[in-house]
Order: structure tokens, then sequence, then C-alpha cells
């Protein structure tokens, strides 16, 4: 076993099987499909024109025209997500969304700020709470997905992206959804400004794991009652980290409570063979 | 799912414009009293809804320092005290609560009721720095009350209190903790909030007649009233809370979440995701629409809301629709965005504690688009055994909860 600062523990070449590593309250899901968008700040918003094409089918420019920059980096992941997985386009209409986005809407609220101090309460836009809460992004997708399953904004703020997989596992815990979309997304350093700042987003298709199904799938764990003090706090930064590296399992905690696992594609295949 | 060890509700806290405990606010709400008044607090001349249902002061939890506690950020107050209080109500102490202890906590905007805040009273100009963002809420009540299980901070909008309630049911049905405490709260009486939702065109404009503003269900509804407070509440399975002598406001029986998928704001005007939340509730709660005792409407006075809840309500409940009582109580505590259907869980529980139903007052006229087996103006009398709450939101999600009493 090797620590690593940043990603958490790395397991080297033990013989961990799919869900060995769980305890009886783990939630061990596969990750179906997995895509990630990093964009800098001064281009998001040139995302607009082709997400409303991607999507035109559920998306106007009116509706995009309005969202964050954030919420267009994860469109931009799931158009990556879809060209690769293309039959998960149109999942079963009953999956959930679990969304962690990092403090939305800092510009809009900044530059509403100042409209109010100039010009009064009419100067403040009727989209900004629509589009810039915690369960915006989550709406927003549900809407664009075509998803009838619960949508779920959750997080909110840098190194809670931990209750994102603790929520996921509450409901794919015993199979309650067929399978739900993850998301987690952020800027990689908060400013006012967000000036030469990227913008990322990571979306990971879960679904209840069955043991046939493993070959090829990378697995993630959850488990909300571990107790693994001395790993480090999942992040966005650390799971696009850590599914880069094949082969390598990586631990963290969820928060005071609560561990989570990931097993990368080629381990899991490793296991299988 | 069986439920072999079904989930109590064993403490409440609670702060909203109607009081800050149970008692006080069961009463309020079965007097038929309206929190609802004009804005003081600060300048409403210049927007389109100067009214709200305002939380004017927090008690400070035993034991704190009230000078200290009443300098934090308003938000941070009720989620304290609401945690706190529901916490000793069920019979714990502060930091002597068992380990395996949930928190979720139901809230949309802290960083931007943080950065609104920083915003209005900085001159300098640097507002909505980093350098100023507030530790997350969550994380700082699960430390200020050594709490050490799964937390989770949650926003479906105003169906926020429900899915609190249903995630803590399902942590408790899991194994994941022994208590869990779960709820919203929201403190969203504040310039920009009011003026986003005003300028929405989602809020009523009866600014005269403060207290008749919010009349869900009536021909001359307008939009909502803000609204903010919260609700707490702790749960736990029957077994353990037997096990200590515990009492039980009442039973989590059933739970039903959905999405519409259809817009960011504006509820479906198809029904069939609001039915399908209720219909899995009820059959979470393995009942039929006939043992229904009272329902707890959305009922937020909106125009399309209401007539949308309405058509949903008779299609789930049949020919019960003429006979089940249903009432909306945000006719009187004002629309509490994420901590509304914490508050209208409350109310449910409240019909177990006093046997009364809570009304909706200002019916004065109901919509014949939206008819129901109303209880109007007053509070009708009457056991009730099980009543459910819906509760939907911004972005289509929709929420139902069984309760059933113990």
């Amino acid at each position: 076993m090797d620590a690593h600062p940043e990603k958490g523990i790395a397991v080297f070449g033990t013989e961990l099987g799919p869900s060995s590593d769980a305890d009886e309250a783990s939630v061990v899901c596969d990750v179906v499909a997995s895509a990630s968008a990093i964009v800098a700040a001064e281009e998001t918003s040139r995302l607009r024109e082709p997400l409303v094409a991607a999507f035109c089918d559920r998306v106007s420019n009116a509706l995009l025209k309005q969202a964050d920059e954030q919420s267009l980096v994860t469109l931009r992941a799931f158009c990556n997500l879809f060209q690769r997985w293309p039959e998960l386009r149109r999942p079963d209409p009953n999956w959930g969304l679990v969304v962690a986005p990092r403090v939305p809407g800092r510009k809009r609220v900044i530059e509403s700020i100042g409209k109010f101090r100039e010009q009064g309460a009419w100067s403040i836009s009727p989209h900004i709470i629509p589009h810039c809460t915690l369960h915006s992004l989550a709406g927003l997708l549900s809407q664009v997905l075509d998803l009838h399953g619960p949508n779920i904004g959750t997080g909110g703020k840098p190194g809670c992206e931990g209750e994102a997989f603790a929520v996921a596992g509450t409901w794919l815990a015993a199979e309650r959804l067929p399978g739900l979309w993850l998301v987690l997304t952020g800027w990689d350093r908060e400013s006012a400004t967000y000036r030469g700042s990227m913008c990322q987003a990571l979306v990971l298709g879960l679904k209840s794991a069955a043991r046939q199904d493993a070959v090829g799938r990378s697995r993630v764990i959850i488990s909300p009652t571990a107790a693994l003090p001395h790993v480090p706090l999942v992040s966005l930064e650390a799971f696009l980290t850590a599914m880069g590296n094949s082969g390598i399992a990586t631990a963290w905690r969820l928060g005071v409570a609560g561990a989570l696992t990931l097993h990368p594609a080629s381990r899991v295949l490793e296991i299988a063979a | 799912m069986n439920q072999p060890d079904p989930i109590w509700i064993t403490g409440i806290g609670v702060a909203c414009s109607l009081g800050s405990d149970f008692e006080t606010v069961s009463r309020n709400l079965l007097e038929g009293r309206s929190g609802i008044d004009t804005i003081y607090t600060f300048d409403v001349s210049q927007h389109p809804s100067r009214i709200g249902a305002a939380v004017h002061s927090v008690p400070c939890p035993r034991g704190w320092d009230a000078r200290a506690f009443a300098a934090r950020p308003k938000l941070q107050q009720v989620a304290l005290w609401c945690c706190s209080s529901a916490l000793s109500d069920a019979g714990y102490d502060i930091g002597l609560a068992p380990a395996r202890v949930g928190l979720i906590l139901g809230t949309a905007t802290e960083w931007m009721l943080g950065w609104e805040e920083d915003g209005l009273t900085r001159d300098d100009g640097r507002y909505c720095d980093p350098v100023n963002d507030r530790e997350a809420l969550v994380t700082l009540v699960q430390r200020e009350l050594g709490l050490c299980g799964p937390v989770a901070t949650l926003s479906t909008a105003c169906a926020t209190g429900n899915f609190a309630l249903a995630m803590a049911r399902r942590w408790l049905q899991l194994g994941w903790v022994d208590i869990c405490v779960a709820g919203g709260c929201d403190a969203a009486v504040t310039p920009l909030t009011l003026a986003g939702f005003g300028n929405l065109r989602a809020l009523s404009r009866q600014n005269d007649w403060p207290q008749a503003a919010s009349r869900p269900f009536d021909k001359e509804r307008d939009g909502f009233v803000l609204g903010e407070g919260g609700a707490i509440f702790v749960l736990e399975r029957t077994s353990h809370a037997k096990s200590r002598g515990a009492r039980a406001y009442g039973e989590l029986a059933g739970c039903g979440l959905s999405s519409d998928a259809y817009h960011l704001v504006i509820p479906s005007p198809d029904p069939t995701y609001a039915i399908t939340a209720m219909k899995a509730a009820l059959a979470d709660a393995e009942i039929g629409p006939h043992q229904v005792d009272y329902v707890n409407a959305h009922g937020t006075s909106t125009p399309v809301g209401d007539m949308a809840e309405a058509k949903a309500l008779r299609m789930v409940l049949g020919e019960w629709a003429n006979s089940i009582p249903v009432s909306a109580t945000k006719s009187m505590t004002g629309h509490l965005l994420t901590a509304a259907s914490a508050i209208e869980a409350l109310a449910c529980l409240a019909t177990f504690r006093y046997n009364a139903l809570p009304p909706t007052i200002n019916l004065d006229h109901p919509d014949p688009e939206c008819d129901l087996c109303h209880v109007a103006h007053t509070a009708r009398e009457g056991k009730t055994r099980v009543a459910i709450s819906n509760s939907f939101g911004f972005g289509g999600s929709n929420s139902c909860a069984v309760f059933r009493a113990a």
C-alpha cells in the first residue's frame, strides 16, 4: 500500500475483489460510462451554440443563454460521453441525477449586486434564481436529458463532493433507481472574475453493480459508515486524476464519516480475468 | 419495501414566522393565524412584492452565548437552532448524541446569501471575494453539534424538505445511521431574493393586505408570498426509539419522488409525474388513497401551480377526492422555499397530536378549477391516522411524503 498526498491511498497489487473491500453498508456501483470536460473561462460562452445544436430537441437558445459556466461545461461533458456511448443518450427514463456544483453563480451575483446598488430591485434578472442555485443544474439536466427520476443538487461548496457519492449511494442501494448520472463540476480555483481559470465537469453513469457486468468497467464503492480518517477528502480534481490511473485503486474520505474507493477499469478487468 | 422497523420522528426543531417550537407553530396553524406582514427590515418601496413571512429573531440554543449567536448570519442561526432543538426535543443532549448520527440539510443558496450580505454592506467593491466565502453550513452544524455520521446538503428547490426526509428514511433503512437529523432551512427574505422572485412574477403583489395575500386555491390568488425559517426532524428506527423510551410524533411511512423534465420554473401541465410521485409514496407506505385522512397540499397560491396540483390530486385520490380534506398552510406561513415541505411535515404531524386539521386561510372564493375538499378558513376537528404532504419545485422536482400516526 502506498500513500499519495494528493490522491488518497493508492492500493497496488493486492487481491481486491470488486467488492471485497466493501463493508456491509457499502454500495458497489458500476461506472457504466464517464466523461469530462475542462474549458477555459474565456471559452465557456462559445459552448452555447454547439450545445443548443447538440440538444436541439430539448433546449433552446433562450434557456442556455441564462445557463452558468458550470452548466455549460457539464453539458459539454455529456456531449463527450454520448459520442462514446450513444446508447446512453436515452437511458431508462427513471434514471436519477445527483449533481454537485461548486458555488455556482458568483459572477452573476456580483453583476446583480452592482445593478441592485445602482438601479434597485427592478434591475435584478428573474433568471438568477432558476439558474444559479444548488438544484439549478440538476433541474436543467433532467429537462435536457428527459429524465423523470429524482434530480438532486447536493454539496455546493469546495470539499463537499463526497456528499454527492453518499446521495448517489442512497438511491442506488438495493437498486432503488435503475441508474443515475453523478455530476461533479466547479472551477479549478475560485476568484471573483475567474479570469484565467478552468471550469471542469465530470459525469459518471452509475448503476448498482452486478458481478457479471464487471469486465471492462470501473467501479466505485461507496461506504457511508466506514472510517478512513487518514486519507484525503474526495474532490473533483482528485477523482478526475484517479480515473486516468488505470490499474490503481484509490480511496478517499467522503467527509467526517464515510469512504469512497475507485477501482478503475483495467483493475476490474484484471480481477475478472 | 417491507418495513419491519418503521421510521419514527422523535424530535422537531422549528423556526418560522409563526413561532420557534412545535406547540406554538401548531397552535398558530390550527388557529388560522398568518405570519405574513409588510417587510420592514429593508427598503421594499421599489419591489413589486413588499410582503413576506420573515423570521425576526431565532432563539439561542441552551448553553450558547446569546450575543455571539445573534451576530451569526440568519441562516446559521436557523439551522443551529432547529438542529439543536430537534435533538434536545428527541432527548439527546448536544455533544452527547451517539456517534452514528446522520445530518441531511436542505438548503439551496447558502453561498448566495453570504455574497448578498457581503455585497450590500461593503463599500470597497470587493464583495463575493472567495476569501470571504463561508464554511459549508452542513459542515458547520455537524462540527458545532458534535455529530459524527454521514452528512449531505440537498436541494430540489421547494421540494427539498421532503427529499431530505426521504433520504433520511433510506439511511435508516439501509442501516447507515442510528439517528438522522433532517429537514430544510432557508433565510430568503432578502432584497435580492425578493427582487428575483418578484421580477419572475412569482410573488403576490397584494401588498396592501399582507395577511390576505397568500390564498391558495382561491380565484383571486396571484402568486406566493416569500417566507423563511426552517424545520428539522430527528428520525430513528422504531426499535431504536422504543429501546430508549422515546415518544413519536408520527411515522414517516412512505415517500415518492419524480421529475417533470419539462421546464426550470413552470410545473408541467401534464400531471403524469406529479401523480407518479404521489402514487409512489402511497405504494411505499402500502396504503391506498381511501386510507388518506388529510392532504397538506403544496398550494403555493400561484395560478398555474395550484390548478395543476388540484388536477393531480383528483387523479390520485379518485372518488375519495370529494371527501379527503385538503389544506395549504402556505396561506399562513408563506413559502419557505427549501424549508417549505419541512414546515408542512410539521403541519401533518400536528394533526396527529391535536386531532385537528389546519385550514387554508383566505380561501374566500374557491377556484372551480381547484375543486377539492378544502378545509377553508378554520381548522377542522377530527382524528387523523394518515396525512400526506405534496411538494413540487423549480427544476420539475415532485415529491410526496406519507405520515402515519405512531
